[in-house]
């Protein structure tokens, strides 16, 4: 059978997130605009509010709720942040947050999850460098045991949170080849804290959304991190970083249908109050069709976008498979960006030449949603995790 | 630049047209229901250089230019896709690929004999196992001694059963892939040569497509089309002119939905007024239209390109894959725009529908286009 | 100290709207929200048993099964244990019968010190239910309270809102004060932990028979009010919004108060 509704602490959960985001988030949305990286203060209310601790274990001062819960909160914030920034923020340190929870060492996890719960201390993901994106087994960064240590040698590039963790304190789970010659099968993921940290030079570059996180990246040199800063096994990493992936892969369709259900929200209070050839503007058919077409897509989104997170759930509890959990996840950030911007897109066409001001405020949501084609595994990425889970690993193209 | 049809062109045009409102429109539903094939209208088209258009008039042809040739088939198969299909077949792929690979003997020969609508020219490539990959063709053409001996199964062959000739291809090296391909001209009446079943189709119904048998079918060695294991260059040739084809009668087909969509538009009435006054009526037709008129524009500059002797593969595929798809979707938007009615026999848009539907398949797949495309592109 | 809230779940009147034929709300797709006024009591309930340091808060409602989330939401910003007194029975109650059951249920409960309410709840907004229930209960009551301080002795001194100010008064347990937020109020969004706490606090549903009482004082039998017909008053006159610069639009309001007699010229 299927049971649509959320469980009652989560319905409790979302009434109170939605206070919270319209008294203390969305008065601070409008600063956000170029801020180029994330305020203190917005972090510090996530903090107070323990939304950055809700699926981290109880005993490092998380909540340890479950991942649909997560997924509450991320939607909710889309909702309010259209250009995406805070989401975005929400949703590394989540994903981060629990692959650290999951495979980190008991040292790392005391030294690390407290700080970031209360909103001392950033956790990012740094695995693309300037030449390598989805196609990981040809990264550069090399990481190589040391005595008592590790050294790393390499760059990274495109990397969310790179400002703050730089300012405030923090690091970003990072993925570097340790054996070579084995490819994805060699590679070990590992803390690197960026703050202070002798070797580390950060480079920063502007997107064109969601422009109060930072994006940049940096050069490491001989950097040395301590032993019980590695991340699961030496050689597994690759591993290890798709279930964050996959965690914030999920989140961020929710992400896609928050922002775009805004946006529908906004288009339709517009819609009925602006008029053309004597009658309001959603008196006609082509946009009335287009406004149905969106809201079927978006509602469809949100429940691809809860499934996939309910069966990374099942799969935490040995209740669903890889295969499962790959499949709904795939499937929901295959078709979420590229749903919520043409919804976005429309509203923005509604609204005229006032759609394409910066006063509008859909076109942050429009230049926000736009980076996860590309953000977290690209659209393309989607569909060759879909066709490899439906004709087999030996069709992968590229084997 | 110049998007002007030449008077000669217009006058073409405007003399197909009636033609096919006079001769094709009354019978178009009889064929598709029926699968009826008139015989009678062939005949006709054959007088008036329909059955040989891009042929040289040396030799029974009309020797009229590429584009015109698109032109004739947009007008046929506005009204029928059975029958543009087999004109389309006919002149391309058979007195085409003859008087294009042929020698001088077989040009002479067979030309102006099947340049009359009597008879017809099939080409057989595809086999059971072999469609898109054209290098897995499992027929065989041994040499013994004067005569080539076929060995093989062809199938889906437009035309198969009613041709008077075949052009088979065959391996003739089969350690050479492509580079092992071999074309052949194979009467009606070569012992070995069977006919098999008839299929039954989807849509153009009135078209016939036939499976032909090879069991030691012995063919005079001079029947060979073109050299020996560079037959596929040669039907590749052919193919890249099928194609700009097929994107003709697309576009054919979709103005028909256009045409049909519009005047119904006009006089169907809900809510008090014509179902052409809302927006969502007229965005649809709007974009069939723009979208037919981009697909013949594709498919006249590959025809135009060929008329000028330069390179034109790559447009021709660009057409097809174009034109087919875009087809579809007028084709589907038409049954939308006629509702209850257009999913009914009675009217003729459910048949563009199941006709064009081939066109995304024959003579090519829109995937195998979008490859050529690419490799094209230097991918 | 026992001290106990009444509160009551309504319609986000602020998301509401009025049938145009029937009168009545269109609750249709309108989320249910816990009564700001009764959110603001238990708040500062919760907040004076902090500040006594010992006690416990029982928050009750009386309501469908689906006023559960009203509850849990108090539980979440601090209540200790809630009651649901939920029976078919008690529907079609006006505020007398209201106020007879949740006297019952308070009885029923034991010894108390003080009860809390809202002032009025914003769907029906009448403002009765406070005092009818104090007079149930046989116990002084203070309506129109924003403040309460109480000190080492349980001396209670409270600020009662009047329109140009306010009265201070002093006084102590029992009693029933209905509550009046400031404007300034901004209810408190308990996260996720206080959401989690909740769901292990004690929460009793009550039926007729469990609450006992006079049966015939519950639900439509026991209301002395029955609304027999919902309507809007037709509006009069017209309005007339004056714009621009705040000098320029006073001077033009005073011109028309001039004009139609309200102020004279001296």
């Amino acid at each position: 059978m299927v049971d649509y509704r959320f469980n009652e602490e989560q319905e409790l959960f979302r009434e109170s997130i939605k206070e919270f985001c319209a008294s203390e988030i969305a008065p601070k949305t409008e600063k956000l605009e170029g801020a180029r990286q994330m305020p203190e203060d917005v972090i510090k209310a996530l903090a107070n509010f323990e939304l950055l601790g809700l699926v981290i274990d109880p005993e490092y001062g998380g909540l340890g709720t479950d991942v649909v819960t997560a997924g509450i909160a991320v939607e909710e914030l889309a909702r309010t942040d259209l250009s995406c920034a805070i989401p975005v923020l929400f949703l590394v340190e989540t994903s981060w947050g629990h692959v650290l929870d999951k495979y980190g060492t008991e040292e790392a996890k005391k030294e690390i999850l407290p700080k970031m719960i209360k909103g001392e201390q950033i956790v990012g993901i740094a695995t693309t460098e300037s030449d390598i994106g989805s196609d990981l087994g040809s990264m550069k960064t090399k990481i190589s045991k040391k005595g008592n240590k590790y050294v790393i040698n390499g760059e990274k590039m495109y990397i969310s949170g790179v400002a703050e963790a730089v300012e405030y304190g923090g690091g970003h789970v990072t993925l570097a080849k340790m054996t070579p010659e084995k490819g994805t099968r060699g590679m070990s993921l590992f803390y690197l804290p960026l703050k202070d940290t002798p070797g580390i030079t950060p480079t920063y570059v502007e997107d064109i959304g969601r422009e109060a996180i930072s994006c940049g990246g940096f050069d490491i040199k001989n950097v040395e991190i301590p032993k019980h800063y590695l991340i699961g096994e030496e050689n597994k990493g690759f591993y290890i970083v798709h279930e964050g992936y996959e965690l914030a892969r999920g989140l961020i369709s929710l992400v896609c249908a928050g922002a775009a259900a805004k946006a529908l929200e906004n288009g339709i209070a517009y819609i009925k109050e602006r008029k053309a050839f004597g009658r309001p503007i959603g008196k006609y058919e082509g946009i009335q069709f287009k406004l149905a077409e969106h809201h079927v897509r978006i509602q469809a989104l949100r429940d691809l976008g809860y499934k996939a997170l309910w069966t990374y759930n099942q799969e935490m509890q040995g209740k669903a498979s890889r295969f499962e959990v790959s499949m709904a996840i795939a499937m929901a950030k295959s078709v979420a960006p590229i749903w919520a911007f043409d919804a976005i897109n429309d509203v923005m066409q509604w609204q005229g030449a006032f759609g394409y001001t910066k006063e509008c405020e859909d076109q942050k949501a429009w230049r926000g949603v736009r980076s996860f084609t590309l953000a977290e595994g690209s659209s393309e990425i989607m569909k060759l995790i879909i066709a490899r889970e439906l004709l087999g690993k030996e069709f992968l193209a590229y084997r | 630049m110049n998007f002007k049809l030449t008077d000669m062109q217009k006058l073409f045009q405007k003399t197909i047209r009636e033609f096919c409102e006079k001769e094709i429109k009354p019978i178009s539903a009889k064929i598709d229901k029926e699968e009826y094939f008139p015989w009678d209208l062939y005949r006709k088209m054959g007088k008036m250089g329909l059955m040989g258009m891009t042929v040289p008039q040396k030799y029974g042809g009309a020797g009229i230019d590429k584009v015109s040739y698109m032109i004739a088939l947009e007008e046929i198969s506005r009204y029928c896709g059975s029958t543009g299909l087999t004109v389309e077949a006919h002149n391309t792929l058979g007195v085409g690929y003859i008087y294009e690979r042929g020698t001088e003997e077989q040009r002479k020969k067979y030309l102006p004999k099947y340049t009359t609508g009597e008879a017809f020219v099939a080409l057989a490539i595809t086999e059971p196992n072999a469609g898109s990959d054209v290098a897995s063709l499992q027929t065989t053409a041994v040499l013994e001694g004067n005569e080539w001996v076929l060995n093989g199964t062809k199938q889906f062959i437009t035309s198969g059963d009613i041709a008077g000739i075949t052009i088979v291809m065959a391996k003739t090296d089969k350690t050479k892939g492509v580079k092992g391909i071999s074309a052949f001209i194979v009467e009606k009446d070569t012992p070995g040569f069977k006919v098999g079943q008839l299929e039954d189709k989807l849509g153009v119904r009135g078209s016939r497509t036939a499976q032909l048998f090879f069991e030691d079918c012995q063919v005079p060695k001079e029947n060979i089309l073109g050299e020996k294991d560079l037959g596929f260059i040669g039907v590749m040739n052919t193919l890249d002119r099928g194609r700009t084809a097929v994107g003709a009668m697309s576009v054919g087909i979709a103005r028909g939905a256009l045409e049909d969509s519009i005047e119904y538009a006009k006089q169907r009435e809900q809510f008090g007024r014509p179902i052409g006054k809302f927006q969502a009526i007229q965005w649809k037709i709007a974009d069939m239209a723009t979208e037919t008129d981009a697909a013949r524009l594709l498919v006249h500059r590959a025809a135009f390109l060929e008329d000028q002797g330069l390179p034109f593969s790559k447009e021709a595929s660009m057409a097809k894959l174009f034109a087919s798809e875009m087809a579809m979707r007028a084709t589907r938007n038409a049954i939308q725009v006629f509702g209850g009615y257009g999913y009914i026999r009675e009217y003729p848009v459910e048949r563009y529908f199941r006709d064009v539907k081939l066109c995304e398949i024959g003579e090519g797949t829109s995937e195998v286009q979008r490859i050529i495309i690419a490799k094209q592109l230097g991918l | 100290m026992k001290l106990i809230v009444c509160v009551k779940q309504v319609p986000d009147t602020t998301e509401v709207k009025v049938d145009p034929k029937t009168h009545t709300l269109i609750r249709d797709g309108v989320p249910s929200i816990l009564n700001p006024y009764d959110h603001y009591a238990v708040e500062e309930c919760v907040r004076i048993k902090e500040k006594i340091g010992e006690g416990s808060v029982t928050v009750i409602t009386m309501g469908p099964p689906q006023a559960r989330s009203a509850l849990m939401r108090c539980l979440a910003i601090g209540a200790d244990d809630a009651v649901l007194i939920s029976d078919k029975v008690f529907a079609g109650s006006d505020t007398f019968a209201t106020a007879y059951t949740l006297s019952q249920a308070i009885r029923k409960l034991g010894p108390f010190d003080m009860v809390f309410c809202g002032q009025q709840a914003i769907d029906g907004d009448t403002a009765q239910v406070g005092p009818e229930l104090a007079q149930q209960l046989g116990i002084p009551q203070v309506t129109y309270v924003e403040k309460i301080e109480i000190d080492d002795k349980h001396k209670l001194t409270i600020h009662k809102q009047t329109e140009d100010g306010y009265h201070i008064l002093e006084t102590k347990a029992p009693i029933l004060l209905a509550l009046l937020p400031p404007a300034s109020f901004q209810p408190e969004h308990p996260p996720m932990s206080s959401i989690l706490k909740a769901k292990k606090k004690p929460f009793n549903v009550w039926d007729a028979k469990v609450l006992g009482g006079d049966e015939s004082k519950f639900g439509l039998e026991g209301s002395f009010t029955q609304v027999i017909k919902t309507y809007s008053p037709p509006s009069r006159g017209k309005c007339e919004i004056i714009e621009g610069e705040d000098k320029e639009a006073a001077k033009k309001l005073g011109d028309i108060l001039l004009k139609h007699e309200a102020l004279t010229k001296r």
